[in-house]
């Protein structure tokens, strides 16, 4: 089945999102950015289309021809005083359709507002299409609460127009809303902060039982990000001013690097307390050429644009009063846009709701998300059936030593199932014993036990040869089995562990939180428990190469090395873990005099099958016992 | 009751048995075949998803070489103006003896960078005299003139460049144009 996009059609920028295996994702566009300019762009000679970042580039030379904001006059009469306002500050060209309506004039055409909205979600569409690589046919749109049916409807007939069946209209702040899941959590008062690049805008909503109700909406829609950064600009050119004599205005490229710098050290003023606007080679005068460096600190920022900041206090407590709730009423803070980053505005939102806003979701892409989330919801059914769990904690069985090692890592969606190979830690061990456990903790012990059982009827070999594979299998009800297997023999025994003997949340939080509280110290002690079988068993290797090189290995060398493993077998005993690691290192030293003994005596005995050219060398580095002696590893051709 | 009317009622009892059965098997198909579309499109849906994250996996190390020279680039610009070398330079020169030894000296660390840049992909895009293409160009400013033809590309105003045939970031560049009419 197709997937249903989820499109918040803004003003200046447009973002689309889709759910794909059950999350919300921001699609990007064929330029490979996460959000699109509602901006279209015709070549009035050559008839070319431009739409999004293209028509963005070229509309500085070709201003009668492109169209952006198109959604201030969509649904709207020509003679709307809105319309109005914008046919003085619009540089394309508005005209009144024969049904009164406010249409634009592109190239000697006229269209109607729907018709570019379609031209952007087309666009889109494609897009989506070509990254997702399947066709497209539903969409969910955003549009501000404060829309009536008649802008409403348009923005309807402008998904129809690009082919798409638009399922549903929703408000962008009930969107944002949805992107958070506020929907889920019973009945609440909401207040949706939306501070976009160029509009203000601030929602109360109601929520119960699902449903959305806009109680009030307010706002600016003239103000936004793009005021913020010409506070900055201003100020940068009257400091150059002051420090310099020199009007930077004056200079059209001057400005636009001061617009660029202005707006990337306000970005960079969210997360810093200070940052540099360092632009060489701004300008010249006869006395040669300038350069602008200056700081800008978070606090001078402020003082720039404090009052916009408390420009878009007088709204939100209008809304307050239109919904009829007081600021202690509000439940939720939802904020939108990305001027929202800045400090400032937080704590300006913070005071007025007298509550921490959500934090999380990207303020740029919160209401795509939410659209998203909607076109998911109305694909229904799929839901129901198939609601996929994880797991809570991390289910493992517990290994030489006392170490707990994990099969199945927690939060891992199910059904899912894992196997693994183990094997003997002795020598003729005639059986295994599975200790199935439950938890985050690097040591079995302190981890929870939710079965055992024994697999026997081994056949008598060395320690780590027999194969034993241990399967863990959660089926969708959350019911574990476990099996063990042995290779050689096919000999099976299982167990089945049913969720009832799992943990109740409480638990499970507990855990969770406790294993992170010791893991530093359950680190160390699962790396003594290693440090313990690694010289357990390198003490094995080393009995079992003399005994298998009886004949090749000197006199003296083979008492070294068995003075080497008794000691490794005293510091094991003594379980001093330093002792047991020199010991172990001690260990290995000796052996590798053992195995260098042995190739030279292979050597000598001329290679059995057809050893290499020279140039490998035995791990360790330089041939054992000094450069004197390192002649008959050259002929090293095994991988040990 | 006559032998035949027992008959005939055990044959409406069955085929009414019969016709449950058929319902139910009915019934049973249509769930299993639900199941299955279910389990198909997710199916589907898991491979796909799996696709792009690769696809995604894939571009990330061209996108993370790709921000690193974008966020060079600006530096390039600024040794494009020290040196002169800068698109648009005219009247900005200031030529003393020890100027001109500081600025071949600038211009060598400018080449340097740029050959670097240059073996990892990177190309400076050519736009003066081309068609402009907001593709690849962005317009700062109409130039008005009689004599070139329209949607030339007159001059640039910061160099752009691509890697390996992907845009990094557009010319910037000023565009042949009528003097303006009104309308």
């Amino acid at each position: 089945m197709a997937k249903v996009l989820g499109i918040d059609l803004g003003t200046t920028n447009s973002c689309m999102a889709v759910m794909e295996a059950g999350e919300p994702n921001v699609i990007e566009n064929a330029e490979g950015a996460r959000t699109t300019p509602s901006m279209i762009g015709v070549n009035a000679k050559s008839g070319e289309r431009y739409v999004g970042t293209t028509a963005k580039r070229q509309a500085v030379t070709n201003p009668d021809n492109t169209v952006f904001s198109i959604k201030r006059m969509i649904g709207r009469r020509f003679n709307d005083p809105e319309v109005q306002r914008d046919i003085k500050l619009m540089p394309f060209k508005i005209v009144q359709a024969s049904n009164g309506d406010a249409h634009v004039q592109v190239s000697d055409k006229t269209y109607s507002p729907p018709e570019i909205s379609a031209m952007v979600l087309r666009k889109l569409k494609e897009d989506a299409e070509a990254k997702l690589g399947e066709t497209i046919t539903e969409a969910v749109i955003t549009v501000p609460a404060y829309f009536n049916d008649s802008q409403r409807q348009a923005t309807k007939d402008a998904g129809r127009i690009a082919g798409l069946d638009v399922l549903r209209i929703i408000n962008e702040p009930t969107a944002a809303s949805l992107a958070y899941g506020l929907d889920k959590e019973g009945e609440k008062t909401i207040a949706v902060y939306d501070l976009g690049g160029g509009t203000f805008d601030v929602s109360i909503l109601q929520i119960g039982e699902g449903v959305f109700e806009v109680k009030s909406t307010n706002g600016d829609t003239h103000l936004g990000g793009d005021d913020f950064d010409q506070r900055i600009i201003d100020w940068l050119v009257a400091e150059f001013k002051r420090d310099q004599g020199i009007d930077l205005r004056q200079d059209r490229m001057a400005l636009q690097r001061l617009k660029e710098g202005a707006e990337k050290a306000k970005c960079e003023l969210s997360t810093v307390m200070e940052t540099e606007i360092n632009l060489p080679f701004i300008t010249a005068d006869a006395s040669g050429p300038k350069h602008m460096n200056i700081s800008l600190s978070r606090s001078k920022l402020e003082q720039l644009v404090g009052d916009l900041v408390d420009r878009t206090e007088g709204p939100c407590r209008n809304a307050l009063k239109d919904a009829e709730v007081s600021a202690s009423e509000i439940d939720e803070v939802v904020l939108v846009g990305g001027q929202t980053r800045m400090p400032a505005v937080f704590e300006k939102v913070k005071s007025v709701f007298g509550r921490e806003p959500h934090k999380g979701v990207n303020p740029d892409e919160v209401v795509a998300i939410g659209a998203g989330i909607q076109a998911g919801v109305l694909k229904g059914d799929v839901q129901d059936i198939l609601l996929l769990d994880v797991t809570p904690l991390t289910l493992g069985i517990e290994t030489l030593g006392g170490v707990a090692t994990p099969l199945i890592n927690r939060n891992t969606t199910i059904p899912t199932s894992k196997s693994q190979i183990f094997s003997t830690a002795s020598d003729n061990q005639p059986s295994v014993d599975v200790h199935v456990i439950q938890g985050e903790r690097s040591m079995s012990a302190e981890n929870k036990t939710i079965g055992r059982f024994l697999l026997d009827g081994i056949l008598p070999a060395p320690r780590g040869m027999p194969q034993i594979e241990v399967t863990f299998d959660i089926d969708a009800n959350g019911i574990l089995n476990v099996s063990a297997k042995d290779m050689g023999t096919g000999k099976e025994q299982k167990i089945t562990i049913t969720a009832s003997s799992g943990l109740e949340k409480d638990e499970v939080e507990r855990m969770v939180r406790e294993a992170e509280a010791n893991a530093e110290q359950d680190k160390q002690r699962k790396e003594e428990v290693e440090a313990r079988n690694n010289a357990d068993s390198l003490a094995y290797a080393a009995e079992k190469m003399l005994k298998d090189n009886e004949d090749k290995v000197p006199a003296e060398l083979k008492s070294e090395v068995e003075g080497k493993i008794a000691q490794v077998r005293s510091a094991l005993q003594s379980g001093d873990s330093a002792q047991i690691k020199r010991a172990t290192d001690e260990l290995n030293e000796s052996m590798q005099k053992v195995g260098a003994a042995v190739y030279s005596q292979q050597q000598a005995q001329g290679p059995t099958d057809g050893a290499g050219p020279s140039g490998g060398t035995p791990p360790g580095g330089e041939g054992p016992g000094g450069p004197g002696q390192s002649g008959p590893v050259e002929g090293e051709f095994r991988e040990v | 009751m006559s032998m035949d009317e027992e008959f005939s009622d055990f044959i409406k009892a069955s085929s009414r048995k019969d016709s449950d059965i058929a319902v139910r098997l009915e019934e049973a198909e249509q769930e299993v075949n639900r199941l299955r579309e279910l389990l198909q499109r997710h199916h589907a849906d898991h491979t796909n998803y799996k696709r792009r994250m690769e696809e995604t996996e894939a571009q990330r190390a061209s996108r993370a070489a790709a921000h690193l020279v974008s966020s060079l680039l600006p530096v390039l610009d600024d040794l494009d103006r020290a040196t002169g070398s800068g698109p648009d330079d005219e009247g900005r020169r200031v030529e003393s003896a020890q100027d001109r030894v500081w600025k071949e000296g600038m211009d060598l660390i400018r080449q340097k960078l740029m050959s670097i840049l240059e073996k990892e992909g990177v190309k400076r895009i050519e736009a003066v005299g081309e068609r402009f293409n907001p593709v690849l160009h962005e317009a700062v400013a109409p130039h008005p003139t009689e004599t070139i033809p329209e949607d030339t590309i007159v001059s640039v105003q910061q160099h752009g460049y691509t890697l390996n045939g992907a845009l990094l970031r557009p010319s910037r560049v000023t565009v042949a144009r009528r003097p303006q009419h009104t309308h």
